[in-house]
């Protein structure tokens, strides 16, 4: 009890922390299970590094706080799904080379906007987060994102599933399939940009994705693989600040690394019981 | 109101090289249209022209039907198998509404099937999912890429009743196939493909019901 419960209500900014976090997670991981359907989770990772230059452009503009931070990487964001969405669409089959360069291209090019400028622990603040000093500007842009990010999903999302599942169909019926394609890699660089106050860029695409791969080891249907994932977030989330709190381990980095060790016992917990039944079978 | 398609001398280039060659013919309802042919001599690529999916680069396509009247059928599945939806979640993404989703279910025989994940269906069983995913629109035109691959006897000749049915609704049908099923249908438009061009296009009319054996049918025709 006093180890595991006492922490949270003690301190509000471990309580903060694990709302913050579970408000992100609500956000992310019905994003989190399109960008794997699409077999996108690798262009999830460059695309949160590639809201580097606008993070570090807003931090340029308008200084350090939440916000600037946020709407820098949206704006790189808005950038990125264009990308995505017309020059790179679905249908050029070298899309993925291509994207990998210029998403490397954007990386760089934000480490040379946050150079430009700020203090060591400004960057280290951005490429890792600082869930630990969420304030009430931070917990209301994560609400905000989850608000906008669950009705998109709830109004479209038979639009966001036929173009996951049948593309070809549906780019030929619907004359504004690309909408529905850029629509949800904005939404995905939404929520990436607001994570990155709490996780940081390098990390917030690692709660976004990890839990969804776990879950979707366990399940065939996507709404036991969400409520899955939302689950193994909450769960991560905890468990990494829990550890930070006891053993002062960076807490986004923690909370990253005990959904990693949720992930490797689900799959350890696949490949045993693949074993059984393979020598059921066999029997 | 027009409702067939016509092909005046159509070509079409991919990168240097020609995929099919001055192809002419007219496809108006009535007889299920037939294409045959051996692998790559162009079969796909007509069929994907009808679908719009093709650009010409000689001759004009006039096609009257807007792409929601056009029913797909592609030769590759372009269904993502490994998605965590069942045969009733992909079916809801097309039908107007639920119920068409059971009733086509149930007209298939495959209403067990409902609950079943993609992932989970095998090769026969997907692609009469498929087959009968076509049906929960009102198309006005069908065009089906090899749709029998994977099929039993069973699930062929299911399919074939509902070629059929679609025929005698006057709808356009054109389908490739490596079966020889044109004796199968009551009536038959065949669409011979060679070297990517149309080599030959015949209407051939069974008025009885089509369940002679082939090699009469076979010695019918030629």
């Amino acid at each position: 009890m006093q180890f595991f419960i006492l922490p949270f209500t003690e301190n509000t900014f471990l309580l903060n922390a694990l709302i913050g976090g579970g408000l992100f997670a609500l956000a992310a991981c019905w994003l989190g299970l399109f960008l794997c359907l699409k077999k996108l989770s690798l262009a999830g990772d460059a695309m949160s590094h590639a809201l580097l230059p606008g993070v570090g452009f807003g931090f340029l503009i308008f200084g350090a706080s939440t916000f600037s931070l946020f709407f820098g990487g949206l704006l790189a964001g808005a950038v990125v799904s264009l990308i995505l969405t017309f020059p790179f669409d679905r249908e050029d089959p070298g899309m993925d080379r291509k994207l990998s360069g210029i998403l490397s291209f954007l990386t760089a090019l934000g480490a040379i906007l946050l150079a430009s400028q700020q203090s060591a622990t400004d960057i280290h603040q951005i490429l890792f987060g600082s869930i630990l000093s969420l304030g009430r500007n931070e917990m209301i842009l994560l609400a905000v994102v989850a608000l906008v990010s669950l009705l998109a999903f709830f109004l479209f999302q038979k639009q966001f599933f036929f173009e996951a599942v049948d593309p070809a169909s549906f780019h030929r019926i619907h004359p504004y399939a690309r909408f529905t394609r850029f629509g949800l890699f904005f939404l995905i660089s939404m929520a990436l940009s607001a994570g990155v106050c709490a996780l940081g860029a390098l990390l917030v695409v690692g709660l976004m994705i990890i839990p969804v791969v776990a879950a979707m080891e366990l399940s065939l249907s996507w709404k036991k693989v969400l409520g899955l994932a939302i689950g193994f977030s909450i769960v991560s989330i905890y468990v990494g600040l829990l550890s930070s709190y006891h053993w002062d381990f960076p807490a986004g980095p923690a909370i990253v690394v005990a959904a990693g060790f949720l992930l490797f016992g689900v799959l350890f917990y696949r490949r045993l019981r693949r074993s059984q039944l393979g020598s059921i079978a066999g029997a | 109101m027009n409702t067939s398609i016509e092909f005046q001398q159509v070509s079409i280039r991919r990168g240097a090289r020609r995929v099919l060659q001055n192809v002419s013919c007219l496809l108006a309802p009535g007889p299920i249209h037939l294409c045959r042919g051996r692998n790559g001599a162009g079969k796909s690529t007509f069929l994907r022209s009808l679908v719009g999916l093709e650009r010409t680069s000689e001759g004009t396509i006039k096609n009257p039907f807007q792409p929601t009247e056009i029913s797909y059928f592609p030769q590759a599945s372009a269904i993502e198998t490994q998605f965590p939806l069942s045969v009733r979640e992909l079916f809801d993404l097309t039908a107007k509404n639920k119920s068409i989703t059971i009733e086509t279910l149930e007209a298939y025989d495959i209403a067990y099937l409902k609950d079943r994940p993609l992932a989970e269906l095998s090769g026969g069983e997907l692609q009469l999912v498929l087959f009968a995913r076509m049906d929960l629109v009102d198309s006005k035109m069908l065009v089906l890429d090899e749709p029998f691959n994977f099929m039993d006897s069973v699930f062929y000749s299911r399919c074939i009743q509902k070629l059929e049915k679609w025929r005698s609704q006057n709808k356009i049908v054109v389908l490739a196939a490596h079966q020889e099923l044109a004796s199968e249908l009551s009536q038959v438009q065949t669409l011979d493909f060679a070297d990517q061009t149309l080599t030959q296009n015949t209407i051939y009319s069974f008025m009885s019901a089509p369940k002679v054996s082939n090699a009469v049918l076979h010695s019918a025709i030629h």
